[in-house]
């Protein structure tokens, strides 16, 4: 049974086994999701900008995320002279590997997790706090001014942006009482009249915008990705990489954009419950797990597709506005945001 | 089973420590540390210490290693400065080695107690319950809290520029 090798207890008891389909499922999931987002992000930005986009291979350009994989793959692969060979070479590999790490504890439907760890939500903060070092170390290791400046300026941003985005997140823990990301859904699962659904973006609206700015500005993208700012940095801690390693690069990227999003979906948008739907399939098996998938990435895409929204549509800010309004504004609203909660649950 | 991963990731946290020593660049000695740390965080996985793992991550790795990496970044910037090595390591290896043999006799005459099936005792819940106990440790706790504070409130204090300088 699928559920049973994910899951673990009841079913496999070898552990190995169970970790390697859980690492191969984990990365099927985000590669699969990576593709056809490369897709529909261009897709996307094309239409705001009232352009066609990608059109040529395959049906509406489906197939130009592959065309562009196997040109990336065949390039000519360029180290820099007076590069550290080691960190230069090693980067692009860490920063896939640290940005697939959180996937392995967020649950696309129930029991279907990787690693149903308690500590979910703790290891989920953890591990994303270490793409910083893939950064700084394809940063340093071009040997390029570029290069550096965007890297410095990518760890002094996920730095001061990992408070109010680990902050925002106790009230929810407070509310649940566990860090399993399992329990989190669960505790997400009733509604109001049948209707309404529980979800925490009602109970913590302010942790929802302090949390969502913060993991708009983790994952670099607009209006916060100063670390590849093109008209001063030419392309950030990135500028020195091409063929292979650039697409390594862009893989992480996109990996964090999947799983910033799965993370929203199941801390605020109770992940794969929708009020009368579930209710529906709760009892047909293969096919309520079918259903619940369906519910997550629809949800997944929701969040992705106002992501894409939000690039197409903002400018990018300065550096030191956007430091202060990371230390300055969502840290005192993080902080609010606790007291409140703390004092409506001893009530 | 355990026995076989856990002589890989021994090993790799024993080649990384000495890749620390022995890096000619700071750069290599600051990453072979990080590899350290997360090694050590994984023995700790292995012996269901889940918490202790996740929060060697944190704080050593994501905290301690990102600050000592934007340090270094920022000092040496300079590819081709190569470690001095120091004159005299005399003492230095005769107090390590000192040190090591103290430590394994230590570690072989101390009667070990294994536990038996999940370790309930380093779970979240425990752990909070050892810490926010009033009859328990909730004191000292808080004192070493309100220590830090203070801490980082010097901290920022001495590195403040005054006005108008």
């Amino acid at each position: 049974m699928l559920e049973n090798i994910l899951y673990g207890a009841s079913g496999v008891e070898n552990g190995l086994i169970r970790g390697i389909v859980g690492v191969i499922a984990t990365l099927l999931f985000v590669s699969l999701n990576v593709l056809f987002l490369i897709w529909l992000e261009r897709k996307i930005i094309a239409r705001i900008h009232v352009r066609y986009g990608p059109n040529r291979a395959g049906r509406y350009g489906m197939l130009q995320p592959i065309a562009d994989m196997i040109k990336l793959l065949t390039k000519e692969s360029i180290v820099p002279k007076d590069a550290d060979k080691i960190t230069y070479n090693t980067a692009p590999w860490v920063a896939f590997l640290f940005a697939l790490l959180p996937a392995a504890a967020i649950g696309i439907a129930t029991g279907l997790i990787s690693t149903n760890i308690s500590v979910g939500l703790l290891y989920i903060v953890a591990v994303s706090s270490l793409s910083t070092i893939a950064v700084i170390m394809a940063g340093w290791g071009s040997n390029n001014k570029y290069s550096l400046l965007g890297a410095m300026r990518t760890a002094a941003q996920s730095l001061s942006y990992e408070m109010p985005l680990v902050l925002s997140m106790i009230g929810i823990v407070a509310i649940v009482g566990s860090l399993n990301t399992q329990n989190i859904v669960a505790a997400q699962s009733h509604a109001w009249l049948g209707i309404i659904p529980k979800w925490f973006i009602f109970y913590q609206p302010l942790a929802f915008v302090v949390f969502f700015s913060a993991v708009v500005a983790e994952m670099g993208r607009i209006p916060f990705d100063l670390q590849e700012s093109e008209s001063e940095l030419v392309a950030g801690f990135h500028t020195e990489y091409g063929g292979m390693k650039f697409a390594m690069f862009m893989f992480a990227e996109y990996t964090h954009l999947v799983v910033g999003s799965a993370l929203v979906v199941t801390l605020f948008f109770g992940g794969w419950y929708l009020p009368v739907v579930s209710g529906i399939f709760a009892n047909m098996g293969y096919i309520n797990y079918i259903v619940q998938i369906a519910i997550f990435v629809a949800k997944m895409y929701v969040i992705i597709f106002i992501l894409i929204w939000i690039r197409g549509t903002l400018t990018r800010t300065r550096i030191n506005k956007m430091l202060s309004f990371g230390w300055k504004t969502l840290l005192p609203l993080a902080l609010i945001n606790i007291v409140i909660t703390g004092v409506i649950l001893s009530l | 089973m355990n026995i076989i991963v856990f002589s890989i990731i021994s090993a790799i946290t024993i080649l990384s420590a000495i890749g620390v020593i022995s890096s000619q660049r700071i750069m290599h000695s600051v990453l072979s540390l990080a590899v350290m740390l997360l090694s050590v965080a994984a023995v700790y996985a292995i012996l269901n210490a889940e918490f202790l793992a996740v929060i060697q991550v944190l704080v050593y790795t994501g905290g301690v290693i990102v600050l000592l990496l934007f340090a270094t970044m920022l000092t040496r910037s300079d590819l081709q400065l190569k470690r001095e090595q120091p004159s005299d390591i005399k003492p230095a290896v005769a107090a390590a080695s000192i040190f090591a043999i103290g430590l394994l006799f230590y570690i072989v005459g101390n009667n070990w107690k294994s536990l038996k099936g999940p370790a309930v005792v380093g779970s979240v819940k425990n752990i909070g319950m050892l810490i926010f106990n009033v009859k328990k440790d909730v004191i000292p706790f808080e004192i070493i809290s309100l220590v830090l504070l203070a801490a980082m409130v010097g901290a920022i204090f001495l590195g403040r520029k005054e006005a108008g300088q």
